[in-house]
């Protein structure tokens, strides 16, 4: 095993969906179809902020073809009607009061989706309007009205040194997160000291497979469960913990995900359509348009306030920042976003001193959660547009100042963390060579149209947060192989890339390997995909899954040849010994009879647990995205144009190369999109481009001309071969290069998405006025 | 997206839609029969928009399909004017040698919407359409072109901006698009800035042999307005600058301020007039 | 075509070749009718507005958005869809090049974006970049960033071509 080339892993061969997605077969949670199947539509508040005062559904409740009807009325039976991650404040249907535009009011279940929407029109509904909070400056002043008068149901995960939170430190914020190290005079001795303000735009994930479950609960004592979801066993949990129902009662199942960035966490659709499905005895289906995807789940649109202490070299010693999320209506993922924002706000780079306070605003807008980036994409964009600044501000190249000030390798992130595992100087150079970054200065103007160049290094720890890992492998008589792990295929490639760590080891083509369907009834238990968990996690727990599940065979086989196990090799499977070839299927039946056997191994991974580590356990890994833009600026209109825009991520060993890239292309054109112009545009608390039409996603034609990736393969990583986690990385620097770009080309310093040809031309109006 | 109904909004869907009679005319006689005589009757062209704004929630009584009236399909020159039929689709229409007669119109028409969409999009339909964020009305508006409605009352030609007023017969039918063409005229449609702002500069010689011009700015949430230029006097920047003095300060919408349309727009249009050899940078 | 449809009627046209005859209502969609029938499930649905391309199929060679074309529409017409692409389970060029260029993700762009280049290459066997790119802007992909698509594409076009096809 140990001198044996490898034949899967690094090969750009097929994934093992390629088959399935390209010929149309591949099942994803919209393509369910159960017998007797209703179909569930809900009605939404038209109001941002109201309390209700009746709600009338008789009539619906009365229509043929309506099967059932949900409202507040029907959810008061329900046990804990109320989800969310840290904190239980999203009804299922509202029951007091609606908090933003699009807040579900009451659902319905009926033979079609048409008699579903009719029944609904038919609800009476009677709101008193209350004043609406949208800013999240104001949000916590005295007069600003309050979303929750009374405090939801909450808590405050066990931090380590340095860090601490809080739930509601204030009006109308659902939860503080702070961190501190270092001293908090170190201010004091530092040649300067900045201060700048960034602001962060909101985007909408736009996965193309909408919201989708389908639920049945038409027997009392089983709850069957297919959603298009990133994590099955949280929601099984909180399923259980809502409608007071045995674990093992309930089986969540994710067939293919049609995307998710991050959306797809924790409960969408599920409460309702489960809840309608019991009333009805019959399975429902819950599929969201793509507008109303809008009204679930959003980035989180944010003000950073950095203050940035520097010696006259560049030399950084403290950074002190306030991060304010707006979190929208109901909590959702926000504390654990406002737990990466606060921790991730210092970038790559080593301090004396760090504080930071990151706080969650709710305001009468869609709920933010999980976005690509989880607050990583807020926290690069205003570091490395501030790095920037300070390195011009200083005379310094922002080059240098970058490389004087990065963590080295195996250095730790801060006290109590696990060590860089990525040489940053490594990556930084790759894009300045790429990127021509050092010739920027022969970059040719046009005219009104100036050039210029910008780097960026994005940074966040990645693998979740004391993440468990179980994995399973099972291997027939004939050698037919059985993954089974929680993981879900979201479009990354998690199922070919696990599926090569097994079929590696054993010594086989992966085209043996059968990921198993995800299914919380069979599935070793897991904590969800994301976090870029994937292969430095799981994989760690598949891998052992699979070195254990060898070890048997080798033992076994040992034992049937009597010779010791280590002079044995498994290849294709046959035991090899020296020359000689023994087929494994005639020695098993041989001994386990002519039924056959299964060999099973499992294989668990966890980080250990560490109070010394702020978040309670040190990171899995580090997820860094160099970037590199070359920009023209038209001077005129204020037009931005990406010229060029490169980005490079570590894979620490790229299992499967293609994916790898597609990973880090599709996180960069993300970023590139908020950068330029994608972004939810609310009036009040109205979003006026919530739709397909008029929400603007990238296309192909809105590539720069010369878009590239590289992946780097530096061997660092803790997953199995090396390997790091992928996938959100490539988004982190885009913005900020950009903008450095700009400052760059034309002078003008932009510190709010988008970087809009308006807001550059303002900005170039005002240069010139000084 | 919504219906906004009593209590709340309800994401419509296509299931939502009762099914209609189709009436399907061959000629635009019977189109326009049909139109007169059907119960609510909505015309459809190539679908692209319709189809999502019946999701939306827009009645159909009767839906009059179009796709075979053969004799809107198509560019021709009728004397001294260009004639667009209505059914004729982006796709057509770019690259019909008849759109040719006015240089740079096959070039601005390829450039709306994406190939999809421009194989089945219609002229008449994006028009007819009014949605702000549809161009064929700017390209008319700048050529100076009108729309020809057929109804059971008789003929009606109506400019653009009548058509975003809803001025036309009750039950008509858009049957062409004309585009008098006036000596040398020739158009520049900058896109560059889209979907913040297009421009559309149209450029002519009068009877008199002066040169005349005119510029249509628009956004995607806005309908397009016209700025008649002063060519007289040769520097772009300048005219542009007094073109632009035209433009209502309530130009404005959620995307982009007023004083960047104006400032962008005026930089653009300085372009479009040196490009086109209409004025000195 | 008759001059007149009822709400209820019978539709006849060609679905990868083979006939089919099925009574439908003239407000059903093209995208519904086909997701309702079996192995009909590899049109995808997002956004039902026309603007993201999932639902794409070819009409008389035509790629249309499944989802805003009305079924009566097809009448007569030849429609492909992606499940009418692999023969024998063997996979078309455009599909192979997909497949062997990861050209997807989460894969629910996939079939639009596979068909969407099959029109493009009965159109143009040869084409440019420019031309690549511009047909491929027709369909949005939340997941790659486009520049695996547009390399399958150029691998489909020199697979075809290679083929004789
Ligand atoms: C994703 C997407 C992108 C687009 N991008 C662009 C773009 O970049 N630029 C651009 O300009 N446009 C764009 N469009 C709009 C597109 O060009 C229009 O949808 C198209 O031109 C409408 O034509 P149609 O034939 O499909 O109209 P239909 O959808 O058939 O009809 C549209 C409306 O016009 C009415 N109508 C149609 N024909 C007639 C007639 N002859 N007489 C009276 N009423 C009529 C219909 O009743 C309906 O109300 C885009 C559309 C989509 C969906
Ligand atoms: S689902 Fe038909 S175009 Fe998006
Ligand atoms: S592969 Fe997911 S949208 Fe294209």
């Amino acid at each position: 095993m140990t001198d044996m080339p490898l034949r899967t892993i690094g090969r750009p061969d097929r994934r093992i969906d390629a088959g399935e997605k390209v010929s149309g077969q591949a099942t994803y949670t919209a393509d369910i179809d159960l017998p007797g199947m209703l179909h569930a539509k809900v009605l939404r508040s038209p109001h941002g902020h109201a309390r209700i005062r009746s709600i009338d559904a008789a009539a619906a409740r009365a229509m043929p073809g309506v099967h059932a009807v949900l409202t507040r009325d029907e959810t008061a039976v329900i046990p804990m009607p109320v989800y969310g991650y840290f904190i239980k404040d999203q009804p299922i249907v509202a029951t007091d009061k609606v908090r933003y535009e699009g807040d579900i009011v009451a659902a319905v279940a009926a033979v079609d989706e048409g008699t579903a929407n009719r029944a609904l029109a038919a609800i009476r509904v009677e709101y008193e309007p209350l004043p609406v909070v949208t800013d999240l400056e104001s949000a916590s002043d005295p007069h600003a009205a309050e979303l929750f008068e009374d405090a939801p149901v909450g808590i405050v995960p066990k931090y380590g040194q340095g860090a601490s939170g809080e739930l509601r430190p204030r009006r109308n914020v659902c939860y503080r997160f702070s961190y501190e190290t270092g001293p908090a005079d170190a201010f004091a001795d530092c040649d300067h000291v900045f201060e700048d303000v960034f602001h962060f735009s909101r985007m909408h994930h736009f996965h193309l497979e909408p919201f989708v479950c389908v639920a049945d609960w038409s027997r009392e004592d089983r709850i069957e469960l297919w959603t298009s979801c990133q994590n099955p066993f949280p929601v099984r949990k909180e399923i259980a913990r809502i409608f007071g129902m045995a674990e093992n009662r309930i089986a969540v199942r994710v067939p293919y995900i049609g995307g998710g960035f991050g959306s797809k966490n924790n409960c969408k659709t599920e409460p309702i359509a489960l809840a309608l499905s019991r009333i009805a005895g019959r399975p429902v289906r819950f599929c969201l348009t793509l507008e109303e995807g809008f009204l679930t789940n959003t980035q989180h649109a944010a003000i950073l306030k950095v203050k940035t202490g520097v010696m006259q070299d560049g030399t950084l010693i403290a950074r002190d920042s306030e991060i304010l999320l707006d979190s929208g209506a109901y909590s959702d993922g926000s504390p654990l976003v406002a737990e990466k924002a606060g921790y991730r706000i210092p970038g790559p780079y080593r301090y004396k001193r760090i504080g930071t306070d990151c706080y969650c605003v709710m305001t009468n807008t869609a709920p933010a959660g999980p976005f690509r980036g989880f607050g990583g994409t807020q926290t690069s964009w205003a570091c490395e547009s501030q790095i920037d600044m300070i390195a011009h501000r200083l005379g310094i190249d922002p080059y240098e100042m970058r490389r004087k000030n990065l963590i080295d390798l195996g250095e730790p992130f801060v006290p109590g963390e696990s060590g860089m595992d990525s040489d940053l100087r490594e990556g930084l150079d790759l894009v300045v060579r790429e990127l021509g970054y050092r010739r920027r200065d022969e970059l040719k103007d046009d005219g009104p149209v100036k050039r210029g160049m910008g780097l960026a290094i994005g940074f966040k720890d990645g693998g979740g947060v004391n993440k468990p890992a179980l994995a399973r492998v099972k291997v027939s008589t004939n050698g037919d192989i059985f993954l089974q792990c929680g993981t879900a295929e979201i479009g990354q490639g998690a199922h070919t890339a696990l599926s090569s760590v097994v079929a590696e080891r054993l010594g086989t083509d992966r085209a043996r390997v059968r990921y198993m369907p995800v299914d919380t009834d069979h599935s070793p238990f897991d904590q969800g995909t994301n976090a870029s968990s994937a292969i430095s996690v799981m994989g760690q727990a598949v891998d052992r899954a699979t070195l254990a599940v060898r070890r048997q065979i080798l033992d076994f086989a040992a034992e049937m040849l009597d010779c010791p196990a280590d002079e044995l090799e498994l290849v294709d499977w046959e035991i090899r010994r020296g020359n000689e070839a023994h087929p494994l299927a005639p020695m098993i039946m041989g001994y386990y009879g002519g039924t056959g056997w299964e060999f099973v191994g499992e294989g668990f991974h966890k980080a250990e647990n560490s109070h010394a580590a702020p978040l309670e356990a040190p990171c899995v890994f580090w997820e860094i995205g160099w970037g590199g833009a070359q920009v023209a600026v038209d001077t005129e209109t204020g037009k931005v144009t990406v010229e060029k825009l490169f980005v490079t991520g570590d894979a620490g060993r790229a299992i499967h190369p293609l994916a790898c890239r597609g990973q880090d292309e599709g996180a960069a054109l993300m970023g590139l999109s908020q950068a330029l112009f994608e972004r939810m545009i609310y009036d009040g608390s109205r979003l006026v481009n919530g739709d397909a039409l008029t929400y603007r996603v990238p296309l192909a034609d809105d590539l720069p001309e010369d878009f590239r990736s590289i992946t780097q393969e530096q061997g660092h990583g803790p997953g199995p071969f090396g390997a790091k986690g992928m996938g959100e990385g490539g988004m982190l620097p885009v913005a900020s290069a950009i903008a450095n770009a700009i400052y760059d080309a034309a002078g003008v310093r932009l510190t709010e998405l988008p970087l809009s040809p308006e807001r550059v031309l303002a900005a170039l109006a005002a240069k010139d006025a000084e | 997206m919504y219906e906004v109904a009593q209590a709340g909004l309800i994401a419509a869907s296509y299931r939502d839609i009762l099914p209609f009679p189709v009436i399907l005319p061959e000629t635009v006689n019977e189109a326009v029969a049909a139109m007169a005589d059907a119960e609510a009757p909505v015309p459809y062209a190539g679908g692209t928009d319709l189809c999502g704004a019946v999701r939306e929630g827009k009645p159909v009584g009767t839906l009059v399909w179009l796709k075979r009236l053969d004799e809107l399909r198509g560019v021709r020159m009728e004397g001294g004017t260009l004639s667009i039929g209505a059914l004729t689709t982006h796709a057509e229409g770019a690259a019909s040698d008849a759109a040719g007669a006015v240089p740079g119109l096959p070039d601005a028409w390829s450039k709306l919407g994406k190939i999809r969409i421009r194989l089945s999009g219609t002229a008449g339909g994006n028009l007819m359409a009014r949605h702000t964020r549809y161009e064929m009305s700017i390209l008319l508006t700048a050529l100076g072109g009108a729309a020809q409605f057929a109804s059971a009352e008789g003929e009606a030609d109506l400019s653009p901006g009548e058509i975003w007023d809803r001025a036309e017969p009750a039950r008509a039918l858009l049957t062409r698009l004309s585009i008098p063409l006036a000596a040398d005229l020739r158009l520049d449609y900058d896109r560059t800035l889209r979907p913040l702002m297009t421009q559309a500069l149209a450029l002519w010689t009068d009877g008199a042999g002066g040169a005349q011009g005119r510029a249509v700015i628009a956004t995607e949430n806005l309908r397009p307005v016209a700025l008649d230029l002063d060519l007289t006097g040769n520097d772009a920047k300048a005219i542009s600058a007094a073109a632009y003095d035209a433009l209502p300060d309530d130009f404005a919408d959620p995307a982009s301020g007023n004083e960047w349309l104006h400032r962008a727009g005026a930089a653009v249009l300085a372009r479009q007039l040196v490009r086109q050899g209409a004025a000195r940078a | 075509m008759p001059d007149r449809l009822d709400p209820r009627f019978d539709l006849s046209f060609t679905l990868n070749g083979a006939p089919v005859d099925t009574a439908t209502t003239t407000a059903t969609t093209l995208a519904d009718l086909l997701r309702d029938r079996r192995d009909g499930r590899g049109t995808k649905l997002a956004c039902e507005r026309a603007v993201c391309g999932a639902c794409t199929v070819l009409v008389d060679d035509v790629p249309r958005a499944s989802c805003s074309v009305f079924a009566f529409e097809v009448e007569g017409s030849a429609v492909r869809t992606v499940e009418g692409l692999t023969h024998d389970g063997e996979l078309s060029s455009v599909q192979a090049a997909f497949a062997d260029n990861s050209a997807f993700q989460c894969g629910f762009c996939t079939a639009g974006m596979i068909l969407l280049t099959e029109a493009l290459l009965a159109r143009d066997p040869d084409p440019d970049d420019a031309t690549i790119r511009d047909w491929i802007s027709s369909n949005i992909c939340r997941c790659t960033g486009y520049n695996l698509i547009l390399e399958a594409v150029r691998d489909a076009a020199r697979r075809k071509r290679e083929a004789g096809q």
